[in-house]
């Protein structure tokens, strides 16, 4: 009987809640990013103008894939009605905070509204609108890593070292997705030193997230379930030759050749560069996330000496040659 | 107040699946839909093995985790023990199966057939869709109730009326007189996982 076989990975959430918290990731880090840089100077105004327009937008994306992944999306409005207990209502509530702080603040940014970018000197408006969005930003980025690590029946989900891992993902792909739009909007915006500055502020985030990653695959070591799931996401190629090389190390040495190696550089050779990095980390985002998803193991049965491997899904049956159903 | 539960003899259970097949039949489950299952397990070195068979349902737990993530409050806890599913509520975003540490939750998006691709739904199977539609609806997590609707009719659920070895015990478990009760006081009764706190109200007897 089939019932009886190996344990199997999880395919319940699959590409789509993958998407979902990618884009979620990327929208909140593009605006976090923004906004941090927004607060520094004026001369990074198109980082701060890149990262308000990309947020809703890919936020809302996520979303779609979010819908269409549920079993009855038209009910999907009743979502928010346990925020005492479960992760999606909180997160309903985090990602609508989001995305009315980053509508409102793109909104002032823009003609013909400009009530940020025309606030007068000394207004606290355009500080507190960028603190608030980014706090409800770092909250969005850290739901999504709770919304796995609340699961029960998977143990290598079930560490706080998640969300922090997505975080510190989100916050690198929403620099590189900011990074992108400038690029591809006018390249000469930003100066060179401005250019290899993110690039340095990538090195930083790529160096911590493989930090992170290390220490998300050493948390697994508690318990067999979860060690079993963490090896087979460590040698899945996926993540180690789409995430860790092309998705954090490529982009690492290009980052270091930017800010190292390419002193004199046109500020558009310098963009070029981050655009070839930043295509290549947005590849390792959504990979990482989907492969976290996909080593999803479920909690094996323990009873009386014995080990009881539990399938999520029935095996593909096979079909039986030459025969027709009763009709 | 009656509050249910069960006990499972793993020294009976010489796994047939006679529990397996009996929820089927009576709940119409789709195909690759098991609210009753039972795996097995093996341990020792050949030829010294020994194989045992557990039979798995929803245990119903009194702390389950399935109802403090389901986002909606589709999961209900009923005063008689007994977790059910609002399927008017469910918005089927699986949260609850990933949720679930014991793999009991499902969700159908269409109730395919049991026959190979391409070919209709017999007319049996169409009726059984029709059933399961009504009763567990579409595109919603799923899940066993103990047979609610045979309880209420004062009957034990479908899989403890067809074990043929008696290993499934079915009574009030707030009942300390009760058979279960007595069994699992008596004979070292034990739950899955009670590290997770979920408080099943499945018992299991050691098989020796």
């Amino acid at each position: 009987m089939s019932i009886e076989k190996e344990r199997q990975f999880q395919t319940t959430w699959g590409g789509m809640v993958a998407a979902y918290l990618f884009l979620g990731g990327v929208g909140a880090g593009a605006y976090v990013v923004g906004a941090v840089a927004g607060l520094l100077d004026q001369g990074w105004r198109p980082v701060l103008n890149a990262g308000l327009g990309l947020s809703f937008p890919l936020v809302m994306i996520g979303l779609v894939f979010l819908l269409a992944h549920l079993g009855s999306p038209s009910r999907s409005f009743l979502a928010a009605s346990r925020l005492g207990s479960s992760w999606i209502s909180r997160g309903v509530v985090i990602v609508s905070a989001f995305l009315a702080l980053a509508v409102i603040h793109f909104l002032g940014q823009v003609a013909p509204f400009d009530y940020v970018s025309n606030a007068p000197a000394g207004s606290p408006l355009p500080v507190v609108l960028s603190i608030a969005g980014i706090l409800c930003g770092l909250f969005v980025m850290l739901y999504t890593g709770a919304l796995l690590s609340a699961s029960k029946g998977y143990p290598l989900w079930r560490t706080g070292v998640l969300p922090v891992l997505f975080m510190v993902s989100a916050l690198f792909t929403g620099l590189l997705a900011d990074m992108i739009a400038v690029a591809l909007a006018d390249a000469s915006t930003l100066m060179a030193i401005q250019y290899r500055n993110l690039a340095l502020a990538g090195v930083g985030l790529i160096v911590v997230e493989l930090l992170v990653i290390f220490f998300f695959l050493h948390s697994a070591y508690r318990t067999d379930d979860s060690r079993e799931a963490a090896e087979a996401m460590a040698k899945s190629p996926s993540f180690i030759a789409g995430d860790l090389v092309a998705g954090l190390l490529v982009p690492l040495v290009i980052f270091l050749v930017m800010y190292f190696g390419m002193a004199d550089a046109a500020p558009k050779t310098l963009a070029a560069a981050g655009i070839a990095a930043g295509v290549l980390g947005l590849m390792g985002g959504f990979l990482l996330r989907s492969a976290v998803l996909a080593a999803g193991m479920q909690t094996s049965l323990e009873a009386a000496g014995f080990k009881f491997r539990t399938p999520s899904v029935a095996p593909p049956r096979e079909a039986p040659a030459g025969r027709l159903p009763p009709q | 107040m009656t509050r249910y539960g069960m006990v499972i003899d793993l020294k009976r259970c010489y796994g047939c699946y006679a529990c397996v097949m009996s929820c089927k039949v009576k709940n119409h489950t789709p195909p690759g839909v098991f609210w009753a299952r039972l795996l097995k397990g093996e341990t020792g070195t050949f030829p010294n093995t020994v194989r045992q068979a557990l039979p798995v349902l929803c245990f119903q737990c009194d702390e389950p985790s399935c109802l403090t993530v389901c986002p909606t409050g589709a999961t209900i806890k009923l005063d008689n023990g007994i977790v059910i599913v609002d399927k008017d509520k469910c918005i089927g975003c699986s949260y609850c199966k990933m949720a679930c540490p014991y793999g009991a939750r499902y969700l159908v998006e269409e109730w395919q057939s049991y026959f190979p691709e391409g070919l209709p739904l017999t007319e049996l199977e169409v009726m059984q869709r029709q059933l399961w539609e009504e009763k567990s609806g579409v595109g919603v997590s799923t899940k066993c109730d103990f047979c609610r609707d045979r309880l209420e009719e004062g009957r034990d659920p479908a899989c403890v009326n067809a074990c043929p070895a008696n290993a499934r015990i079915f009574g009030d478990l707030d009942d300390p007189y009760s058979e279960p009760s007595q069994l699992i006081k008596k004979s070292r009764g034990f739950v899955l996982h009670p590290e997770l706190g979920n408080k099943p109200r499945v018992y299991y007897l050691p098989p020796r």
